[in-house]
């Protein structure tokens, strides 16, 4: 499945700051996109932003703290790494407890900029993966006939082909040929693969 | 200012590390050497010529160092009558007449200095007035006792009475009216005249010599008597020196006339009678002299004192603006930091961008090329905010010069530009180009408008509003002419309470204020012949204003 390329978003109210960092960033070779307010940015964007937004704490209208507690309200998954020029270690609490990525002092030292920027890319990228994963999986649990449901429940609780031909009063062969279905059906290769399947779908609890 | 030293440290630095035995030793010598030299007539074992300087000499040891100098005197009078004047008057006669005289003039300087609190340094007309009131009162004592003793002992017999008393009751005065005071300033000065000073004044003190030389020349070499009606030429010589040098120009002008009198006098063979005659009107002439050169002294030392005390209160003021400029850069300290650090992180990233690009096959050198202009300028004005910053809590004394008001006004903002954007207050500089130039001090100036920009950014931040805006106005009015520089900002006002107070000191809304920087700034507006007031007190179109003349009748 395609994405949008990633996009740095830098917001800082200091023009030579943001400037200055947008082109270093955008020498770096990340896209970069300059805000010179939170309250701008959040106007700007919408859910399918991908990327990370580096943001200066103080500022006036929505500051660096009120942007990432914004973001999480509206449910927009963009990490933040807060930058700040009068750092203290309440402020730096405050930060990281919001759920910003990261937390660096001015003058941003560009590779520990760069690292918290990456990080918080991989991980964004990973979580996708995982969604994108989950989302598969979902799809094709959907695509199974309520009795192929059954079964596949009964399989992954560990319900012998016999056993279910008994519970279900039908017969072994029939059972053996839905199992079956089933595994093509959510590409699995093995019962263990089901049952982690069937974890990750929340039909049973490990 | 009456002299703080006592008079025997004065005595003691004078003579360095010469003991007191010598100075009584060199007293003695020229008390003898003087009556050798003064030594014209005699009667009856009485020095009668009319001026006795030896007497002044040994008079200002007294008033100096106490009545142990009496008995310089006392040796004195003694060696005197048996060397110079080799009389055959008999040793208790001689005796007595020593005792008498060290006696009289001992027991007068004890009460003046004792009593009358005389100030030896001779600042005032009250210490001039003192010495010679105190000298008459013991040269009368002297010559009434000496005479009663004479007449007892049968020296002298009631003719003689007459011919003796007026001449030693005068010379007795002028020799204390002449020599006394300019040994006692001489003492004094000894301590504060360099060479150099003396070298400069040679020339005038030659010039007053030729002309008292020649007065004295043509009042001396006129026929009949008629010298005495010029004796009114040795006024101009002596008056001017006074009035020029006041109480040391007129002892100089003084002696100069005595000694050049007594010259010529002795040259030309005048007889007691007229040469006592010479002598009172020498007093009148010594006694004018005197007054006129304390006066003048007097009023030169009230100018340097008023002068001294007008430049340590400058100096203190200087240290009392510059404690406050040093309270108002700390309490702007952390914007600062702040704001300086806003162009390092632009340069610090313009610099890594420019690395980038030069280590790229290809490089961008134009893009480069305007990246490190760019990170220069973010350079530069860090450095502009460090260097303001360090103008600015730097010591120094007043220093009065012309002023580009414009230019003063935009220098004192870069700190305050500085510390209003790390506080997101939007600060607007509105002075015309055409504003006159003023004068005065300008970094206590940039101060009092530093100061009234901090206040400002105070306010507005401790209301908490996003909105915060200050301007700065300066305006030229005329009637009377004069620059009006104008803080306003759209802060929460100023509390009726605090209104009536504001400019006290320690007077402050501010929890961690001191409360001394309107004051201070109120101090150095008055300075430049100026004031400051709060122009309007409403919220939200506060207005603090002070004015600098343009016209100074005086500049701090």
């Amino acid at each position: 499945m395609t994405m949008p390329s990633p996009t740095i978003f830098v917001i800082d109210d200091h023009a030579a700051v943001r400037a200055a960092l947008g082109e270093m960033l955008s020498v770096f070779g990340y896209t970069v996109e300059t805000y010179e307010s939170a309250d701008s940015f959040l106007e700007a964007i919408d859910q399918q932003n991908s990327g990370c937004i580096v943001a200066d704490v103080k500022m006036p209208g929505t500051d660096g703290i009120g942007l990432v507690r914004e973001l999480a309200r509206r449910n927009v998954a963009l990490p933040v790494v807060l930058i700040s020029g009068h750092a203290d270690v309440p402020m730096a609490v405050a930060a990281i407890k919001s759920g910003a990525e990261d937390f660096i002092e001015k003058p941003v030292d560009d590779a520990q900029l760069v690292a918290a920027i990456n990080r918080a890319l991989a991980r964004r990228f990973d979580q996708q993966d995982l969604h994108n994963a989950q989302r598969a999986l979902g799809d094709k649990f959907a695509r199974l006939t309520p009795r192929q449901v059954e079964i596949f429940d009964f399989v992954v609780e560990g319900f012998t082909s016999h056993a279910i031909s008994a519970k279900l009063n039908i017969s072994v062969r029939t059972v053996e040929s839905y199992r079956a279905e089933v595994m093509e059906k959510m590409q699995a290769e093995s019962v263990a693969a089901l049952v982690r399947q069937a974890i990750r779908l929340g039909r049973i609890t490990p | 200012m009456r002299s703080s030293l006592p008079e025997t440290s004065l005595l003691s630095h004078t003579s360095g590390h010469v003991s007191k035995w010598v100075i009584a030793a060199m007293c003695l010598a020229a008390y003898v050497i003087l009556a050798w030299v003064s030594f014209i007539h005699v009667h009856k074992g009485l020095p009668v010529t009319p001026w006795d300087p030896g007497l002044g000499v040994v008079f200002a040891l007294m008033v100096l160092a106490g009545p142990r100098a009496g008995l310089v005197l006392l040796a004195g009078v003694i060696i005197a009558e048996v060397l110079v004047l080799q009389n055959e008057v008999d040793w208790p006669v001689v005796i007595g007449i020593g005792a008498i005289t060290s006696l009289s003039y001992t027991s007068v300087t004890v009460f003046a200095r004792r009593h009358l609190q005389i100030d030896v340094g001779l600042f005032h007309l009250r210490d001039v007035l003192l010495l010679l009131v105190v000298g008459l009162a013991g040269a009368v004592i002297d010559t009434v006792l000496l005479t009663v003793f004479l007449f007892a002992v049968g020296q002298l017999d009631v003719r003689d009475v007459v011919q003796v008393f007026s001449p030693l009751l005068i010379g007795d005065m002028i020799g204390i009216a002449v020599v006394t005071p300019l040994l006692l300033r001489f003492v004094f000065r000894q301590r504060s005249v360099g060479l150099h000073q003396l070298l400069s004044i040679a020339p005038e003190g030659a010039l007053y010599l030729v002309v008292i030389g020649a007065a004295l020349w043509a009042i001396i070499s006129s026929e009949n008597l008629y010298g005495f009606r010029l004796f009114y030429l040795l006024f101009m010589p002596v008056v001017i020196a006074a009035v020029r040098h006041g109480l040391d120009g007129a002892c100089f002008s003084l002696a100069a006339t005595q000694f050049g009198l007594i010259g010529l006098l002795h040259l030309s063979g005048y007889n007691a009678a007229e040469f006592t005659e010479f002598q009172v009107l020498m007093l009148v002439l010594t006694v004018t002299g005197l007054i006129v050169g304390v006066v003048v002294s007097e009023r030169e030392n009230s100018d340097r004192l008023a002068r001294d005390a007008q430049a340590r209160l400058m100096e203190r003021q200087a240290g009392a603006a510059h404690a406050a400029r040093l309270n108002l850069v700390s309490g702007m300290a952390s914007a600062l930091a702040h704001e300086i650090n806003q162009p390092l992180t632009a340069a610090r990233a313009l610099a890594r961008s420019v690395q980038h690009l030069l280590g790229t096959p290809g490089a961008d050198l134009t893009r480069a090329g305007n990246n490190l202009t760019a990170l220069l300028a973010h350079i530069d004005h860090a450095g502009a905010i460090v260097r303001r910053m360090r103008d600015f809590i730097r010591r120094g004394g007043p220093h009065v010069s012309t002023i580009d008001t414009r230019k003063m006004l935009e220098q004192a903002l870069t700190l305050a530009f500085a510390e209003a954007s790390a506080k997101h207050v939007r600060l607007d500089l509105d002075a015309p180009d055409s504003l006159p130039v003023i004068h005065g001090d300008r970094v206590q100036l940039e101060q009092v408008v530093l100061n009234l920009v901090h206040n400002a950014v105070e306010a507005i931040v401790g209301t908490g509003r996003s909105e915060g805006h200050i301007r700065v106005v300066a305006r030229h009015h005329t009637a009377p002419p004069r620059v009006e520089i104008g803080v306003l900002d759209n802060g929460p006002g100023v509390e009726d309470q605090l209104a009536v107070r504001l400019f006290d000191p320690l007077a402050t809304s501010k929890q961690d204020g001191l409360g001394l920087g309107l004051s201070i700034s109120a101090s150095i507006v008055e300075a430049h012949g100026g004031r400051v007031w709060l122009h309007c007190r409403e919220a939200g179109a506060t207005e603090f204003r002070f004015s600098v003349p343009l016209v100074q009748s005086k500049v701090l």
